[in-house]
């Protein structure tokens, strides 16, 4: 009885597994080890991160050309939908810059035109003086007294001791006061102190602080021998409306013996306020 | 009546002058440490008998190593000056016969304190050996930390402005 060769099914699903594993086995290699990066976070960001630096670095460069018109139109949908809130947030810092800008105009408006009438000799000029002279008021305040807004206005006067920073008297446009008084003059005279020190150099002439500035409000400051004039202002200061200023000051220092007196005791303080406030506030 | 007078806080920096202003005048205290720039005023009354209120104008000047490094014109208009030095710290004091002699010298009428301050962080032992040996007389000691001693100090203040 002969042999017949064996063609079982498992025979050649033997063979076909060994042809499987001679062929595939650098595939299966590759394959695992493809695994192993994918499944091990380290590897794999060792593998990833420099193509995605790439990317970012590319869309860097030219992110304009790629994203540009999304994120323009992205940006004008957002500002349309914050128009409300932009104009809230913006509105007030736009008012205060124009305001200080129309303020630096009209008092360089202001001083142009009492230069102009200084020199002109016109028949208007004469007009302008009499009206200026009648009303006790500069030309320039008259041709700009339509803007009220921009008028120079004198909310609170101080008299302070030179050295010492005490108040001597004070007197205000309005009973809101501008904060505790004493402590103003105090810290007003330490910054006198301070840029005298800093600016007058021995040998020099004296110099002392003549105006802070504070946006829309200044301080207007007159020295004497022992004490000195502070005055807060709001809006506009023409040259001429200084000169006025600082004479009526002179004037008032002239007529006030008692602010060269060395001790103020209440009762003289209490009268210099009375008196400061019958100068410059009685007829508001 | 009311009387203002212009007291000044003055001595080498780091010394707790803006402590004993602040615990004087807020009654707060703060452990950090920011150093003064320029000067700061504030003020307070204080009673000084029935009829008499002592507004103190308190001006809290920043610290210099020696007083004569300080611009002479905040002294000027001083009633009082308060000269503090830091217990803890010798090179707050070393310099101390001269600064006091430099202050009076520039104002001969003014009533002039001086405070070793930070007692809180010394023994009275530590007090007293560093007290005895000052060149000068030691007015009091004082902690802006606890408070004790501060308003002593500015009430004795006010009390000698009055004489």
């Amino acid at each position: 009885m002969s042999k017949t060769p064996d063609t079982s099914d498992n025979n050649i699903d033997e063979k076909l597994a060994v042809i499987r594993h001679i062929l595939l086995h650098g595939d299966r290699a590759r394959i695992e080890q493809l695994e192993e990066i994918i499944q091990n976070t380290d590897l794999l960001s060792e593998h990833v991160n420099p193509i995605i630096d790439h990317k970012i670095a590319n869309i860097k460069d030219d992110f304009s050309n790629v994203f540009g018109n999304e994120v323009g139109t992205e940006f004008e949908k957002k500002l349309l939908l914050s128009e409300d809130l932009l104009l809230t947030v913006l509105s007030p810092m736009m008012g205060k810059m124009m305001r200080k800008y129309i303020s630096k105009e009209i008092q360089g408006l202001k001083d142009k035109i009492d230069q102009q009438f200084k020199r002109s000799f016109s028949f208007k000029r004469y007009y302008h003086l009499i009206r200026a002279k009648v009303f006790g008021i500069e030309s320039s305040a008259i041709i700009l007294a339509g803007l009220e807004d921009f008028k120079t206005r004198i909310q609170d006067i101080f008299i302070i001791q030179r050295n010492s920073g005490l108040v001597l008297g004070s007197a205000h446009a309005s009973e809101a006061e501008l904060g505790d008084g004493d402590i103003f003059s105090g810290m007003l005279t330490a910054i006198k102190a301070f840029g005298e020190d800093a600016f007058n150099k021995a040998g020099s002439e004296k110099q002392e602080l003549e105006f802070i500035e504070y946006d829309s409000n200044k301080i207007f400051l007159q020295s004497h021998h022992n004490y000195f004039f502070a005055a807060v202002l709001n809006g506009t200061m023409s040259l001429s409306e200084k000169d006025d200023l600082a004479n009526q000051l002179m004037e008032f220092a002239d007529k006030e013996k008692k602010l060269n007196l060395q001790e103020i005791n209440g009762e003289d303080s209490a009268y210099i306020s009375d008196q400061l406030k019958n100068t410059f506030f009685s007829q508001d | 009546m009311e009387i203002k007078k212009k007291i000044i806080l003055t001595g080498s920096f780091g010394v707790g002058k803006t402590s004993l202003f602040s615990r004087f005048i807020y009654s707060e205290f703060d452990e950090k440490y920011l150093t003064t720039i320029g000067v700061k005023v504030d003020k307070k009354t204080i009673n000084i008998d029935n009829d008499t209120n002592l507004n103190i104008m308190l001006w809290d000047i920043a610290g210099e190593v020696a007083q004569d490094k300080v611009p002479l014109s905040y002294f000027l208009g001083t009633s009082g000056i308060i000269y503090v030095f830091d217990l803890t710290r010798p090179m707050t004091y070393n310099n101390i016969l001269a600064d006091i002699e430099y202050l009076k010298n520039i104002l001969p009428e003014a009533t002039v304190k001086i405070i070793g301050n930070k007692k809180d962080l010394v023994t009275t032992a530590h007090i007293e050996s560093v007290i005895s040996g000052l060149p000068v007389e030691c007015d009091m000691t004082t902690s802006a930390k606890t408070g004790e001693n501060v308003e002593q100090l500015f009430q004795s203040m006010g009390e000698a402005l009055m004489i």
